[in-house]
């Protein structure tokens, strides 16, 4: 096998998911000569495509419609307390956590430099970011997030109209008469569901939501829907689809902008299960924002060995198809994601590794194999918390709590000591570590940028 | 309360029980069978799947090592649609005793055990993944028989002749006078509604909980449960049953069964049926001895881990050691034994001999009665085996393909389809998940069920149009019953997959939030859910 030398970059992040690809934009921008190199497409087609920053934990007073009854019983208003004091709270409980050691500006600049790259490439985000938004989910609960795509913005439980879900016989990940019948209970709405056919394909074959999204980018096909539903239609109802309204990544919105024109009234779309349209448009915008800014991208080959001296990362190794190519720079940042993601590995006996650099994995609240996972579903399971523990910089720490290497900078689900299924902080924490790695990768290159 | 009247009592949905049901149907009785759950709840669906040649016990316990191998013969003709025709290796690896092959040997031919020695040479042609230390190998007819499938074609057979079946249907008392059973009292566990029903004779089939249906007539029965521990391992690792030579033992076998391998088990006594959660030293001991037949078989993804008790008769109740009591079956006279007539239980033993325990019960149940009526369970084929075919893993590919334009795929790891799902709602009338797992094998492959459970829990609320609340109950208990096998295995890939799940269920569907406020279902629910109309479906 040959090795190639490539000339140096300043930053190279490893993993392209939300985390890598926003640590890339951000030494872009600051001017840095930056590479991301990812072995596949990260796990961003799983995401709802909404900004989760803090769902349910720690939120005064936790008022989820679905706990406290039907929506139109509560006092006015209803919107949860801040997410700046929710924030500020869960800093002082849980110092580990990485919205600990981010800022709150960073935080912010993180997420407005996430919402302007996005809308760049046609992509609007809304909300406060601020407050949560309470959207429905695919089977009909609601769920709290603080930023969400504008096409899903019209399904908010806090706006006045019912609800007309929209499924299709084809589909079979979206079910609009159960979803209809729990966010009936769940929104205090009137709610129903009706199925339609997709014109021209098959009945009952196999059709996933990325296929059926391509469908959507052709005009003819959104009128055809649009006139099957004007027929059901009753006065005064938004219209909430699956979120398979186009896949197109030029003007991404476009498909639901005219759905919306056709109808005359709100529509909205519900993420489904993976692979997620809204995720993976996101994905596409994120990846433009990168390139636009001047950065290189490198997706289908895995990073498989570094190369470090005693304080630094001096290069990694990449395998692609045909060699191992040797590539340095001057700052690293890992965000290769967590065991699910594949930075971090579990086996059998109970032993964590993080393969490409050796750092240590945090294990908080779990002695053993035994305790990763508590015997209840649902529970908060220490696993879901491992990773790697960090300085304030960012920067991974060895056995010793020291920096295990003085230009090596971590963020995304690598990192220990958050838990975005239980607290909801899914896409707020991978942004705002993005960023910051990316801010403290670049102040280590010093002059050079 | 409502009166039922039927000759025979059949407790226990298992395979013995639906054996007995069978038998006894087939000469003539008017027969019920009652279970408090669904068929193949306790033992029979949480066993390996080994269809024993016999050769297992050929040195400790020859009396089953024949009674295995006889019934082997029969049910590969009588029931060949629940088996796949695997046959058996019994290898000698670096840590067993070489000794012991040469009396295996001479125990296979005593015993009328077909056996025959191969080379290393075929061994590792036929399975490449075996260990190349290995010494020795034998081949013997082993098999691999889905014990869901063979239950629910015993039910359909034993319907045919006349039986009845009433599932989730619990014993509350066994009614005795002046030393005879009389009936029994019974609550349908749907709807709480009590019935009476008067019989001629009662038969315990009750596996593990035999000793508390005992007691009810007065009669001491003492059961060892031994506790046995199995990890399901991704795909097919052999295709061949794989035995280790040597005394039976925790961890030495591997079963090729549909489209997973299960290595079994270990051999734990327990106190109750109930209650036995997996344990740790359990889960390493049978990654480590998975080793020595498979190399690298640590690595290799787990699915999920599962727990059954096997219940023992016991004599002497003082014994602590469950491998050391017999495997054979026992049939206590609980007139010659208890003073009690009209009741005999029928206990341990083990999947390949319900067709001889229920021959052998019924037998001495016409004794007893004094009618002559020969058995034939061994004569004629269960229902889908009539043509006398195996089983074959790759029958429900083969099956989709063949369909693959006109729908869809709901478990896309077992191949089930949306129009055997929507057949097996609408039969079943249940949102009960698990029954519709039991039946289809629906949520049984890698994912354990993160892609097609809430699709099959939303296809149950659409089609049956209970209230939504119920739906999700039963989608968050389906959910916490399959986290009890999962939760011990999970590292690597399968843990990977649970985080996955988790994303869907926790992030992506928020199924905390969804309401599940009402509790018990309405009359008209009830109502719908007529015994009549449970029939277990076919499953293909």
């Amino acid at each position: 096998m040959t090795s190639s030398r490539f000339p140096g970059y300043d930053i190279i992040v490893i993993g392209a998911g939300v985390a890598g690809l926003m640590a890339g934009i951000t030494a872009t921008n600051l001017g840095a000569r930056t590479l991301v190199v990812a072995k596949g497409v990260g796990s961003t087609a799983l995401t709802t495509g909404a900004i989760d920053i803090l769902g349910t934990q720690n939120i005064p007073p936790t008022r989820s419609p679905a706990q406290a009854g039907p929506i139109s019983m509560l006092p006015s208003p209803i919107r949860p307390a801040s997410l700046s004091a929710a924030l500020q709270q869960l800093r002082q409980s849980q110092p580990h956590h990485p919205y600990a050691i981010i800022s709150q500006e960073n935080l912010q600049a993180g997420i407005e430099l996430f919402r302007h790259t996005c809308a760049q490439a046609g992509l609007h985000y809304t909300g406060i970011a601020d407050e949560n938004l309470w959207l429905p989910t695919a089977l009909g609960a609601v769920r709290p997030t603080a930023l969400a795509p504008a096409a899903q913005q019209a399904g908010v439980v806090d706006r006045p109209e019912p609800y007309l879900i929209v499924g299709f016989h084809q589909l079979k990940d979206f079910y609009p008469l159960y979803l209809a019948d729990n966010l009936n209970r769940t929104s205090g709405h009137p709610a129903r569901g009706i199925y339609l056919e997709i014109p021209r394909i098959a009945a009952r074959a196999d059709w996933f939501t990325l296929y059926l999204a391509q469908l959507f980018d052709d005009p003819a096909l959104r009128y055809t829907v649009a006139q099957q539903i004007r027929s059901h239609l009753l006065p005064g109802e938004r219209v909430g689809f699956p979120a398979v309204l186009g896949q197109q990544t030029s003007q991404p919105e476009i498909p639901w902008l005219d759905l919306q024109h056709l109808l005359g009234v709100p529509v909205f779309e519900i993420p489904t299960v993976p692979p997620s349209v809204p995720g993976w448009r996101m994905f596409e915008a994120l990846k433009a924002g990168f390139r636009a800014a001047g950065g290189q991208l490198l997706i289908g080959s895995q990073v498989v060995e570094s190369s470090v001296d005693k304080q630094k990362v001096l290069a990694i190794k990449v395998q692609t198809a045909a060699r191992l190519l040797t590539l340095e720079a001057g700052a690293f940042i890992l965000a290769a994601g967590g065991l699910y993601g594949g930075g971090l590995l579990s086996y059998w006996d109970g032993k964590l590794e993080e393969p490409l650099f050796g750092l240590p994995v945090a294990t908080p609240g779990a002695a053993q194999i035994t305790d990763w996972h508590r015997p209840t579903y649902g529970a908060a399971h220490p696993a879901q918390e491992f990773g790697l523990a960090t300085n304030a910089q960012l920067q991974p720490l060895d056995a010793n709590q020291e920096p295990a290497f003085e230009n090596l900078f971590a963020a995304g689900a690598m990192l220990a000591h958050w838990n975005p299924w239980h607290e909801k902080s899914g896409d707020g924490v991978t942004i705002a570590t993005g960023y910051q790695a990316a801010l403290s990768a670049t102040h280590c290159l010093g002059d050079r940028v | 309360m409502q009166q039922f009247e039927t000759e025979i009592l059949v407790i226990g949905g298992g395979s013995t029980g639906c054996g007995v049901a069978r038998d006894a149907a087939m000469r003539g009785f008017h027969t019920l069978l009652i279970d408090k759950g669904d068929l193949s709840y306790g033992t029979t669906g949480r066993y390996h799947g080994l269809l024993h040649s016999g050769g297992r016990y050929v040195i400790k316990d020859s009396q089953s090592a024949r009674e295995c191998i006889a019934e082997n013969r029969i049910l590969r003709r009588i029931s060949p649609d629940a088996i796949e025709d695997t046959s058996g290796f019994f290898v000698v690896t670096p840590a067993d005793d070489p000794a012991y092959s040469d009396k295996f040997y001479r125990g296979c031919l005593d015993c009328g055990i077909p056996v025959a020695e191969i080379t290393l040479r075929e061994m590792l042609q036929r399975e490449p993944r075996l260990n190349p230390a290995i010494s020795r190998a034998f081949e013997v007819p082993d098999g691999a028989i889905d014990s869901f499938k063979a239950v629910s074609a015993l039910v359909r057979s034993a319907r045919q002749h006349g039986a009845e079946v009433w599932l989730y249907y619990r014993l509350v008392n066994l009614h005795l006078s002046q030393g005879s059973l009389q009936g029994a009292t019974v609550e349908n566990l749907r709807s709480g509604e009590k019935i009476y029903i008067s019989c001629d004779f009662v038969i315990n089939a009750a596996g593990a909980w035999c000793g508390q249906v005992a007691a009810m007539a007065k009669c001491p029965v003492t059961i060892a449960m031994g506790k046995g521990t199995m990890i399901a391992m991704n795909h097919r690792l052999v295709n061949t049953v794989i035995n280790r030579c040597k005394l039976p033992d925790d961890g030495d076998i591997l079963v090729p069964i549909r489209t997973v391998s299960v290595i079994g088990t270990t051999d734990y006594r327990v106190p109750d049926p109930d209650h036995y959660p997996i344990e740790r030293w359990e889960i390493e001991l049978l990654m480590k001895e998975g080793e020595h037949l498979v190399p690298g078989f640590k690595q290799s993804r787990a699915l999920r881990a599962w727990a059954g008790v096997r219940p023992l008769y016991q004599t002497e109740p003082t014994l602590t050691d469950t491998r050391d009591i017999t495997r054979s079956y026992v049939l206590l006279d609980h007139e010659t034994r208890d003073g009690v007539r009209n009741f005999l239980t029928i206990t341990s033993g083990k999947f390949t001999t319900y067709r001889l325990m229920a021959q052998v019960t019924v037998d001495k149940m016409c004794q007893k009665l004094k009618i002559e009526r020969p058995c034939t369970t061994h004569l004629e084929a269960l229902p889908d085996s009539e043509d006398h075919h195996y089983y074959h893993v790759s029958h429900r590919l083969g099956e989709f393909e063949a369909a693959a334009q006109d729908d869809a795929l709901i478990c896309e790891c077992e191949f089930v389809t949306a129009t055997k799902l929507e057949t097996a709602i609408h039969r079943l009338r249940t949102t009960n998940l698990d029954d519709l797992r039991r039946s289809l094998r629906l949520a049984m492959g890698p994912c354990q069920g993160g892609f097609c459970i809430f699709r099959a829990a939303a296809r149950t609320h659409e089609s049956l149009g209970f209230d939504v609340s119920r739906t999700n109950q039963a989608l968050v208990q389906f959910l916490e019953e399959r986290w009890k096998g999962v939760h011990p295995i999970l590292w690597g890939d399968q843990l990977k997959q649970a985080r996955l799940d988790d994303w869907i269920y926790q992030n992506v569907f928020n199924v905390s939030a969804l309401p599940q406020d009402e509790g018990s279902p309405s009359s008209a629910e009830r109502a719908n859910q007529s015994l009549a109309e449970w029939m277990p479906v076919e499953i293909s």
